[in-house]
């Protein structure tokens, strides 16, 4: 089943902006991934996205599953951001991507 | 120093985030506090130009010494000076004054401000109400503003975020200045925490003798965080990005100064003394704004979907 979720309600404000929200974000996504659903996740309605927001509600969800499977139980709609915050999803997911391989590298 | 319980720091004539001054500062203040004295004044005798959003550098300062027990005075400071109206008009001379502030009828100050690191909307208040109207009024393309203002806005943001988990400090110090003639909007935001090289020499992030500046850059590269998650390390390097299309940008934070010029140039230095903080200084060029229009415009034709 699919599960729309939107951040603007999950964190209350217009501002997403700090890790504390970002956890709330993933904890719920992580919540609805455990019922077997597949995740859309809207972002409209957000005037200010961070990488502090987005690190722990969208990079630490690479902590759940392989990229492959996230691919296919995580929607972000792509529709609700403006070019400059989905830039940013970009790069934070780069980063995750980048961080995990090295951090694999490191213990095996 | 005049007497055995006074001393004074020196303002510098023309008071600007360059190195030679903050330094100048930095190094009377360090003097003072070896001597014997209990009451400090900023001297603002030859003072004939602050540019104002430097309230947040002193404010630090005089809030560190006053949390030390000193008493802070301003010593020929005129109010109806061209220094003492703007520094009465932003209300930094409440901190050692005690007058009311001068109306600001040219609408170019910005207030000196104290928020809780956490209150996300007061932060947003004051960005909204003193910051985004100048962009607004003089990038006059439509949605290359929209863009600029976000990256700003990002910027604290990131900045307010990195002060709440890293530096131990509950409050961000603010202040702008809009310069109308030559359209640069400055903010200087800081706090009074740990610091950044502090917070990395007790992580042990870097091995040998590392010095302030080295580990202010250390902290600007992507990836780089002492949070000991994966996801994380992009705070700092974000605003450093966002300040190659925004101006110029300064991170005075301990003993280290690093700057980022605009034509993406780096500056780094090491100060004679600490401050006892971290500060941003923004010097947001809006004059410029036409140059990176093209980058903008390019980045609209991003359709790419976001995948894992």
């Amino acid at each position: 089943m699919n599960k729309k979720i939107i951040v603007k309600d999950i964190i209350e404000s217009p501002l997403a902006v700090n890790t504390k929200q970002g956890k709330e974000v993933f904890e719920v996504i992580e919540k609805e991934l455990g019922k077997q659903n597949v995740v859309d996740v809207d972002f409209s309605g957000l005037t200010t996205i961070t990488t502090a927001f987005l690190n722990l509600s969208i990079g630490k969800l690479y902590s759940l599953d392989e990229p492959r499977e996230l691919n296919k139980r995580v929607k972000i709609l792509s529709d609700s951001l403006t070019v400059f915050q989905k830039q940013k999803i970009q790069r934070v997911m780069e980063n995750a991507k980048i961080k995990i391989s090295d951090e694999e590298l490191n213990e095996g | 120093m005049d007497n055995l319980n006074k001393a004074y720091i020196k303002i510098p004539r023309s008071f600007t985030m360059d190195y030679e001054q903050i330094d100048s500062i930095l190094n009377e203040l360090a003097v003072i506090r070896n001597s014997d004295v209990h009451e400090i004044g900023l001297d603002f005798t030859y003072t004939n130009f602050f540019s104002a959003e430097l309230s947040t550098f002193l404010g630090i300062i005089i809030q560190h010494l006053q949390s030390e027990g000193y008493e802070l005075f301003a010593r020929n400071l005129k109010i109806d000076s061209k220094v003492g109206r703007i520094l009465s008009k932003n209300e930094f001379l409440k901190l050692i004054m005690d007058k009311d502030p001068i109306r600001d009828t040219y609408n170019s100050t910005i207030k000196y401000v104290k928020v809780n690191s956490e209150n996300i909307n007061s932060i947003n208040s004051y960005l909204e109400n003193n910051f985004i109207p100048k962009f607004e009024s003089t990038v006059k393309t439509s949605g290359l503003n929209k863009e600029l203002e976000e990256s700003f806005k990002d910027s604290i943001f990131e900045f307010s975020d990195n002060i709440s988990s890293h530096s131990h400090s509950k409050y961000l110090y603010m202040c702008g200045q809009y310069f109308y003639n030559n359209k640069e909007l400055k903010m200087a935001i800081a706090d009074m925490g740990i610091t950044i090289p502090r917070n990395l020499r007790e992580h042990h992030v870097l091995v040998g003798g590392v010095s302030d500046d080295e580990y202010i850059d250390w902290a600007m590269q992507k990836g780089n965080s002492t949070k000991g998650i994966p996801q994380s390390g992009m705070g700092l390097n974000e605003i450093k990005e966002a300040m190659k299309r925004l101006g110029h940008m300064t991170i005075v934070s301990n003993r280290g100064y690093w700057k980022q010029s605009y034509d993406g140039t780096i500056e780094k230095k090491l100060l004679s003394e600490p401050f006892p903080g971290t500060l941003l200084h923004m010097n947001i060029l809006l004059n410029k704004s036409s140059d990176y229009e093209n980058d903008i415009l390019n980045i609209f034709e991003n359709d790419d979907d976001l995948v894992f």
